[in-house]
């Protein structure tokens, strides 16, 4: 049993080998004369959705900004 | 120079008594990467599988257990198999590849192995060469042609056993020696310093040095140990490293995460946390590792992935 992915590197299932398309390789060649007997592949797994980004508190946000409190009211003219 | 003197000349430089003439690889079983002379099991009737350095294994009836043993002296050792109840056989044996055989065509060869068995009394040895360039198929579909075949008589007691091969013209392919035993119920059978030379002459065994012996089995097989990848942003990474020799193809790799996960790596940032992300391709003749960029590693952090267990294999 093998997986495709998204390159062109096989993976071979019973031990999650990663198998490239070298005809050199044998166990390359295993792979394509199991295919030739008939056999498919399993496809590429999906790709997972990307994480979310990190909400970040406004707390946070202003210290990140290294600015006090002081100077984010003097530059919003709050002063 | 008289014709005496001539023929000692053609024998030091590539005859019976020249340097490198043993032509199997790890013939003494030193080297063994892949087991570190831990026991290993045979699958009775399934695909064969490498050993000691450059050896495969394989039993049908029945499983089997191998394993590297001491010799004599240190730096000296043995391959063994222990037999079980309904064994029917096992094979033992080695692929030489083309170029490191060609040679040998249309010429005379001499097979010398230390043999021992505590059950049986004979073992049977064969030569092949590949159909086709290093190609020697499967134990259920060969792609292979007999050379010779013929026995061992063997004792309990470790023994020195020759013969001449005839290797035809046509083996200029890759040649194939493999071992074996019938029902190997009980007892032990084992088996070492296994050469293949040019001419008549069973010279004696060729010891090479461990380290050359290691870079040659490192053709065909390397445990690379641990491997780290860098990362380029959240979703994408790649580690480039080098093979400490030329392997004979691009080799299939395998590698597992810090809790032994078969093809997962690990994310360092601050302690090390198995990952579920899938090797998305690699190049061969360097060793490079890419982790695809579909997959996010992790959140707004810029951090480094390491591979623990990398085994690369180019066996034939």
């Amino acid at each position: 049993m093998y997986q495709l992915t998204t390159s062109t590197s096989i993976i071979r299932l019973t031990d999650n080998a990663c198998i490239p398309p070298d005809p050199a390789n044998r166990d390359y060649r295993e792979y394509l004369e199991w295919v030739d007997a008939g056999n498919t592949p399993e496809p590429a797994p999906e790709p997972p959705a990307p994480l979310d980004p990190v909400e970040l508190t406004p707390v946070e946000k202003l210290a990140a900004s290294s600015l006090t409190i002081e100077e984010l009211k003097q530059l919003l003219g709050l002063n | 120079m008289s014709q005496t003197t001539a023929q000692l000349v053609s024998e030091i430089n590539g005859g019976s008594i020249s340097g490198t003439r043993n032509r199997i690889i790890n013939g003494a079983m030193a080297a063994d990467q892949r087991n570190a002379g831990a026991s290993q099991t045979f699958t009775a009737a399934a695909a064969l599988a490498y050993s000691v350095d450059r050896w495969y294994g394989y039993s049908t009836g029945a499983n089997v257990t191998g394993q590297r043993i001491q010799g004599a002296t240190v730096g000296q050792f043995y391959y063994r198999f222990t037999g079980a109840a309904s064994v029917t056989a096992i094979g033992f044996g080695q692929r030489i590849e083309q170029l490191n055989s060609a040679e040998l065509a249309s010429t005379t060869a001499t097979l010398s192995v230390d043999l021992a068995n505590s059950l049986l009394t004979s073992v049977t040895w064969t030569a092949f060469y590949a159909n086709t360039a290093d190609t020697f198929g499967t134990l259920a579909s060969p792609t292979r042609t007999q050379i010779a075949t013929g026995t061992f008589t063997v004792t309990s007691t470790v023994t020195r056993c020759s013969t001449n091969i005839s290797v035809p013209a046509a083996a200029t392919t890759g040649i194939e020696i493999v071992f074996t035993v019938g029902a190997q119920t009980s007892g032990t059978w084992t088996i070492g310093n296994v050469q293949l030379e040019p001419g008549t002459v069973a010279t004696p065994f060729e010891r090479r040095s461990y380290g050359l012996e290691l870079a040659l089995c490192q053709r065909y097989y390397l445990s690379y140990g641990d491997f780290h990848i860098g990362m380029n942003g959240n979703t994408n990474a790649q580690g480039d490293g080098a093979f400490p020799v030329q392997m004979r193809a691009s080799p299939t790799l395998s590698y597992t995460d810090t809790s032994g996960v078969a093809n997962q790596v690990s994310i360092w940032s601050g302690t090390f946390n198995s990952s579920t992300f899938t090797n998305g391709g690699f190049a061969a003749s360097t060793l490079r590792v890419v982790l695809d960029a579909s997959t996010s590693f992790s959140s707004g952090t810029s951090s480094w992935l390491r591979a623990y267990n990398v085994k690369l294999s180019a066996e034939l």
